[in-house]
């Protein structure tokens, strides 16, 4: 019994929900949408980076990027991690997807049930305002 | 998600290459052999950052070749069953939708959209429509992946959008 209970704890399921990523990426650092485009701005052009998959990903971070420069990202990470519960993978999933509501936020990132909306919020709404006043 | 993750190559120098270029042509073989690449373990490898160390470079007995054990820092992208993420529309079709976000295929089965939102075969172009909304190509969708399927060469998801706050954005 105890054997079957342990081989079931390690052929654990992935489930972004409750955070389970796996051996490999439970520790591994998130990065942001904005993040990889700026990271990804530098190697454009460089010989041997030119293939579909790297090609798609800079349109896609292009489309998707929420923060603009590089001060902007720094200030969302700094206000995020005064929050310092937060897991890389919460961070990065705030910033990327920006939701503005706590309601919104525990829906699409269900690992931040645990915070009150109160809590939550104030969060939210700088990140929306740092959103709207960047140049 | 994106991640920034130390990964491991290895790689096999025939001794022609031994000389004062070998490492250039180490960095350059790791580049070409790695990004690109997915596997099921680590996702898509986007690019390569930077090399933290190629390793000794051991000439294995019988052949002459030396193999380096390079270890380097490269943007890694990986989905997760229950990870929320934005895309683009690419294909409609009757049983579903196909989104792309960034090097990932996703596909939405009709199942897994909102009841009200209905197939509508009599438009210009295929599209999935509701009073207030219309998926057709490039229509930007968040949606839920429900699951993954690792290819050799690729990962492949399902996902949902049959859930609150997902669906069309702008």
């Amino acid at each position: 019994m105890t054997t079957r209970l342990g081989r079931r704890t390690h052929l654990e399921e992935e489930d972004a929900a409750t955070l389970k990523l796996g051996a490999e990426f439970n520790n591994a650092g998130c990065l942001l949408i904005s993040e990889v485009k700026i990271l990804l701005k530098e190697k454009e052009g460089k010989p041997g980076v030119d293939s579909p998959v790297f090609n798609k990903t800079v349109e896609y971070v292009n489309m998707f990027s929420k923060f603009s420069t590089e001060d902007t990202i720094g200030l969302v990470r700094a206000t995020l991690r005064r929050q310092a519960n937060l897991t890389q993978f919460e961070t990065a999933q705030l910033a990327n997807l920006c939701p503005s509501t706590a309601e919104e936020a525990k829906s699409i990132i269900p690992s931040l049930a645990k915070y009150d909306d109160d809590e939550l919020q104030p969060l939210l709404d700088e990140l929306q305002s740092m959103r709207r006043f960047q140049d | 998600m994106f991640f920034i993750k130390e990964l491991t190559h290895t790689i096999l120098m025939h001794p022609s290459y031994f000389g004062p270029r070998m490492l250039e042509i180490i960095e350059a073989k790791l580049h070409s052999d790695v990004q690109g690449t997915c596997t099921g373990q680590y996702g898509f490898i986007i690019a390569v950052l930077e090399i933290i160390d190629v390793g000794p470079g051991i000439v294995l007995p019988g052949n002459g070749q030396a193999e380096f054990k390079t270890r380097y820092k490269a943007i890694v992208f990986k989905p997760f069953k229950g990870e929320v993420l934005d895309g683009v529309v690419t294909n409609v079709l009757r049983a579903g939708f196909f989104v792309e976000v960034g090097p990932l295929r996703c596909f939405v089965s009709q199942q897994l959209v909102h009841p009200d939102m209905r197939f509508d075969a009599n438009a210009a172009v295929p599209s999935f429509s509701s009073q207030d909304q219309v998926i057709e190509k490039d229509t930007k969708v968040r949606l839920k992946v429900v699951g993954t399927r690792v290819d050799q060469t690729e990962i492949f998801a399902i996902a949902t959008i049959k859930e609150d706050h997902l669906g069309v954005i702008d």
